[in-house]
């Protein structure tokens, strides 16, 4: 029985994690972002968004 | 149980209690001497020194019974071996057990296979050891030999059923069929074969009433059972993730394509693009038409500037034709196409520049295919997920069954 629901929580983090990858993939993560990096949020000024376009070309 | 036979050590004169009537040696508690036992008086085959076997890896003593398929049993020895390799070196135990009934078994352990109960068996044809890829072990019936090495005794302890002493030298061949193992000792004046069964290490607990063991080894059996079969999910995952990565590489709707000219006149070229999908991954890929001039190279940048006038560089290309020669021959090299992703965070016309890049002169004119796709989906996510599911696939496939991981390993690094 224990070892069931062991491989059932490591089948859900499986699935979970390969989900995960998938929106990571689909929402363009770690992708470059065009755009004013101010629309993606800033936290007392510190913009929590890490793909920040190059300005000023 | 009662032994046969009382002697006396021939080198420190202590007692020696002979409890099965075919053996050959016994190794004397007092002084570690190897003494041959059997027809006329004992004589000694190594004289004592230090006992340098240490412990059993397992609690498995000599003289303690157990229960085997309701057979009782004594433990009569116990011989310590190692095996080597040009890579490796590997050591096993080996517990000689005599049965009420007359027969013995040898229970082996090592940490790869477990603990395996042997019977001496027959060949029934003919073996090269050295070379012979299979034992007959039955009708028609021929164990694969899955290894060949060297070994020698260790050291040993209680009684022996032939000659023996710490340092002798011998040959394994070891086979399996049908889930049954084999393992073949050959000595430089005899050939044994015997043929061996895997037992749960907590049943050899049990069948020797060790009640804290078995439930040790039980445990260790459910961890290992999980381990197990999570990396084999881990493993199954990580081949999918690859399948997924592989499937997505060249995902995205085409929603633009076109060629452009590009030279010292009209070193860029702006493209409108009308993205009204926002945070999903745009994919650009670059085609160079035609071909530059040999050993050139001409590199194209491509930005983006979003509908508030923000611009920012998305990728550069290096389209390059180099040919040299070496050992092998003249050779000749190309790279004509790339590309890069962006993802827009406004919705609107953006503005794709594609530049011919400051280091081009050289190669006068480009001509360049762009095709811009939406709804890309970044696939180094499932990179990243695949192997690292790989990795932890394998750590606990090897921690489960370090033999099956090992062959799974050499098969993928040996090819």
């Amino acid at each position: 029985m224990m070892r069931a629901v062991v491989l059932v929580v490591v089948l859900l983090l499986l699935v979970s994690g390969l989900l995960g990858s998938f929106y990571l993939g689909y929402r363009g993560i770690g992708v470059t972002h065009a755009g004013p990096s101010v629309r993606q949020g800033s936290l007392g000024g510190i913009s929590f968004y890490g793909g920040g376009p190059s300005s000023g070309k | 149980m009662a032994s046969v036979k009382q002697l006396q050590c021939p080198n420190c004169g202590s007692s020696l209690s002979q409890y099965n009537p075919t053996s050959q040696t016994i190794v004397c508690k007092s002084c570690h001497s190897y003494i041959a036992v059997g027809m006329g008086e004992p004589s000694v085959l190594t004289q004592g020194g230090k006992l340098d076997i240490g412990l059993p890896a397992k609690p498995v003593k000599v003289g303690q019974i157990g229960i085997f398929s309701e057979v009782k049993c004594i433990v009569l020895g116990r011989v310590e071996y190692e095996g080597w390799d040009s890579e490796d070196r590997w050591r096993w135990t080996e517990w000689l057990l005599g049965a009420q009934d007359g027969r013995m078994f040898w229970l082996s352990y090592d940490k790869e296979d477990g603990f395996v109960l042997f019977h001496k068996t027959r060949i029934k044809g003919q073996f090269n050891p050295l070379s012979d890829r299979a034992i007959p072990v039955g009708d028609k019936l021929m164990a694969a030999v899955r290894e060949r090495y060297p070994a020698k005794i260790r050291g040993a302890e209680g009684e022996l059923t032939w000659q023996a002493k710490a340092g002798d030298q011998l040959r394994m061949v070891e086979a399996a069929l049908g889930g049954k193992h084999y393992s073949m000792q050959v000595a430089t004046d005899e050939i044994e074969l015997y043929e061996g069964v895997p037992l749960d290490e907590h049943k050899v607990a049990e069948a020797f009433g060790d009640k804290k063991w078995a439930a040790k080894a039980k445990a260790n059996q459910g961890r290992q059972f999980i381990m197990s079969y999570a990396g084999m999910f881990a493993l199954a995952f990580a081949v999918f993730s690859l399948i997924l990565a592989a499937a997505f590489w060249s995902s995205g709707d085409s929603m633009l394509k076109q060629t452009v000219t590009l030279d010292s006149a009209t070193p860029a070229v702006v493209i409108p693009l009308d993205l009204q999908t926002v945070n999903r991954p745009v994919r650009i890929s670059t085609k160079l038409e035609g071909s530059i001039p040999v050993n050139t190279y001409a590199e194209v940048d491509v930005s983006v500037t979003d509908p508030t006038d923000t611009d920012t560089d998305i990728f550069t290309n290096e389209f390059w034709y180099e040919t040299g020669s070496d050992s092998d021959g003249p050779w000749s090299e190309k790279d004509y196409s790339g590309g890069g992703k962006f993802v827009p965070t406004t919705k609107g016309v953006h503005q794709i520049e594609v530049a011919l890049g400051e280091k081009s002169a050289s190669v006068g004119s480009v001509k360049v295919t762009i095709e811009v796709y939406r709804n890309y989906v970044e696939t180094i996510w499932f990179l990243i997920y695949g192997g690292l599911n790989a990795v932890i696939g394998l750590v606990l496939m090897a921690m489960a069954h370090p033999r099956q991981a090992g062959d799974l390993l050499s098969a993928i690094f040996d090819d």
